[in-house]
This record gives C-alpha cells, sequence and structure tokens, in this order.
C-alpha cells in the first residue's frame, strides 16, 4: 500500500473514485527512468496530467490503479530497455505474449510473481519533439473478503443486545 | 453371364462417372457449405463499422502525435497550418481541442456499439483482420485518451465527455488500463 503526503483532488468516477497525486508521491515499486517529467499539453505546455491513484469497485474485487502520463528525451528503443532490466531487477517478470515493440510504439507488460500487481507500459516515440510519451498502470486487484470474514469479531457477539437484555432482567 | 456381359458396358459407364463425379462433388462441397469462422469473418459487422473504426482511429491519431493507431491511416495535420500541425506533431493541442476530438470518437464508437450490439471492441477489431498487435495499439491509444480526457476535465474537457467515453469504453468491453 503506498502512502501519500498529500494530493491535488478528488474525483468521482462512474464506478468508484480517484485522488490526483503530485509528481513526487508516484509509487516507487515502477520507478520512472532518470529526467523524466510529467506531460505538458497546450501551447505552453503547461497543462499537466497529474498521476492518479484510483479506486474502481467491481462486482468480485475492487481494483486499485495507479497511473501516470510522462516524457522522457530518450529514445523509444532506450526506454524499452530502461523498463525492462530495471523493473526485471525489482521482481517484475515480463509478459512475453502481451509485449509488442514496433519503431515507433511500445506495449510492456509485466507481473509481480505470487500477488495481483501487474504494470501495463505504453510508449511513444514523438519525433518532433525526439522524446518518449510514457502512460503507466500499475493495477493491483483486492479480492473481497467473505461475508463472514468482513464481520468483526467483536460484532458476532452482539454485546449491545445482550446487555440491554440484562440490564431488562 | 450373357446377362452380365450385356450389363458391363452400363457398370463401367456408371462407374467412370462416378470415378469423374466424386472428386468434383467432393472438392466442390466445402466451397458450397463453408461458412468463414466467426473470428475471421468479416461479414458479421454491421454495415459501416469499419469506416466508423477508420474515423475513430484517425481522431485517435491526433491524441498520438499523428502516429497510426491500429495499423489506421494515420492523421496528418496540412503543411500550410503550422499552429494546427504544431497541436498535432508537438503536443501543444488545448482541453478545448481534446475535447473536441474526444466527443467525435464518442460519436464513431457509439454508432459502431449501436450497430454491433453485445460486441467488444476486441472482437470488432479481430473481425476487421487487425493483428494482436493493432489490437493492443488501438486498445491502448482509447486508453491514453481516457486518461487525457479525464486528466484535463476541468481544464477545457467538460465532465460529460469524459464520461461519456468512459461508459462508451464498458459498453464495448474495454476496462480502462490494459
Amino acid at each position: 500500500m503506498a502512502l501519500v503526503t498529500s494530493f491535488r483532488q478528488i474525483q468521482r468516477n462512474v464506478d468508484g473514485f480517484s485522488l490526483r497525486v503530485n509528481f513526487e508521491d508516484w509509487i516507487r515499486d515502477v520507478p520512472l527512468p532518470p529526467q523524466t517529467s510529467l506531460v505538458g499539453f497546450g501551447e505552453k505546455h503547461d497543462l499537466f496530467i497529474y498521476p492518479e491513484w484510483r479506486f474502481s469497485f467491481q462486482t468480485d474485487c475492487t481494483d486499485e490503479v495507479w497511473s501516470g502520463t510522462f516524457r522522457v528525451a530518450l529514445s523509444l528503443t532506450e526506454v524499452v530497455a530502461w523498463f525492462q532490466t530495471k523493473l526485471m531487477k525489482q521482481g517484475w517478470a515480463t509478459i512475453p505474449e502481451k509485449t509488442f515493440i514496433e519503431s515507433d510504439w511500445a506495449s510492456l507488460k509485466f507481473y509481480f510473481p505470487e500477488t495481483t500487481m501487474r504494470v501495463s507500459v505504453s510508449l511513444r516515440w514523438w519525433e518532433d519533439l525526439k522524446d518518449t510519451q510514457m502512460t503507466i498502470w500499475r493495477v493491483t486487484k483486492h479480492p473481497l473478503p467473505s461475508a463472514v470474514e468482513s464481520i468483526p469479531d467483536s460484532q458476532l457477539a452482539l454485546p449491545i443486545a445482550e446487555d440491554a437484555v440484562r440490564e431488562g432482567a | 453371364m450373357v446377362r452380365a456381359n450385356k450389363s458391363f458396358p452400363l457398370v463401367a459407364i456408371l462407374v467412370a462417372a462416378l470415378a469423374i463425379l466424386f472428386p468434383l462433388l467432393y472438392l466442390r462441397a466445402p466451397q458450397i457449405t463453408f461458412v468463414e469462422s466467426p473470428q475471421t469473418s468479416t461479414r458479421y459487422l454491421a454495415d459501416g463499422t469499419e469506416g466508423l473504426t477508420k474515423q475513430a482511429a484517425l481522431h485517435l491519431s491526433k491524441m498520438t502525435g499523428g502516429g497510426s493507431v491500429g495499423g489506421f491511416p494515420k492523421f496528418e495535420p496540412p503543411d500550410d497550418d503550422p499552429k494546427y500541425r504544431s497541436k498535432i506533431k508537438s503536443r501543444s493541442y488545448s482541453g478545448q481541442d481534446a475535447n473536441g476530438w474526444v466527443k467525435e470518437i464518442n460519436n464513431f464508437l457509439k454508432q459502431i456499439v449501436e450497430r454491433n450490439p453485445n460486441m467488444t471492441l476486441e472482437e470488432i477489431l479481430q473481425r476487421q483482420r487487425l493483428t494482436p498487435a493493432q489490437i493492443d495499439n488501438f486498445m491502448d491509444a482509447l486508453r491514453q485518451a481516457e486518461v487525457a480526457a479525464r486528466g484535463m476535465q476541468g481544464y477545457g474537457v467538460t465532465e460529460e465527455t469524459a464520461s461519456t467515453l468512459q461508459m462508451i469504453m464498458k459498453s464495448l468491453g474495454v476496462i480502462p488500463w490494459p
């Protein structure tokens, strides 16, 4: 579980909510290449999309999703090699059948063994800007506890009701 | 014996006819009864779906530097409009631009949903014979547009535009993360 020092905004979504966080609060277990920054849009490139920490309520689980859009002044090949090396060192395993590397875009997929965590890295080379744009998602599935497990022990004995019976007697 | 000898030419003709016709009928049969698998056929898609997909890809291309999306033709901004070219090629588009493009994407995808009920986007793209890499690329471009739309909400992208895209993606079985 990651903790953030502060957040910029709470957003409601169709199936949950999300927090917009600062660049500095990006998760440590999915590192970014050196010199990475937020992508800036608009004429002055001053419209930033901040990373998002999102909770999405599904019927059988809650999805916790970290996502962010970043840029780095490295070639697509360099960025692909960086992620493949760095994430493997961090314990992530690649999913070869879902990994695609083309001349101007790439899609890399990783999972963390024995957990429900996976990471998707979507890369695109911007020729005019000479940078690579990275959109990254880290998804963790939190299964719903069973009905019995979800009731705290203190509530199973119904102590308030018992007290009421005793007081009445 | 005499009777057998008289019927011999008839039997021989029948055998010869069968020998000629059997391979012809046998080889023709698959062509007559063969039905293409839904996974590889385009005939099960509603009319106009391919054109709508191409248009959606063209608008997604605007948000990816004018690169090809899903193997469809890329968007090439006009050379005589440097400001517009910069919006596309240098990522200098505004929230209002993104709102307009996402609205167009919503419009095309909505028509695809209406014409092909109960089909996922992945199935629709498979039936257009896109490769797994092209399908992945198309879906990723759509997810990136969703990330951009929600990130620019309040900065030119309206809540309606962003939430409509989310709902259409849900109808098409596209979860917002890969």
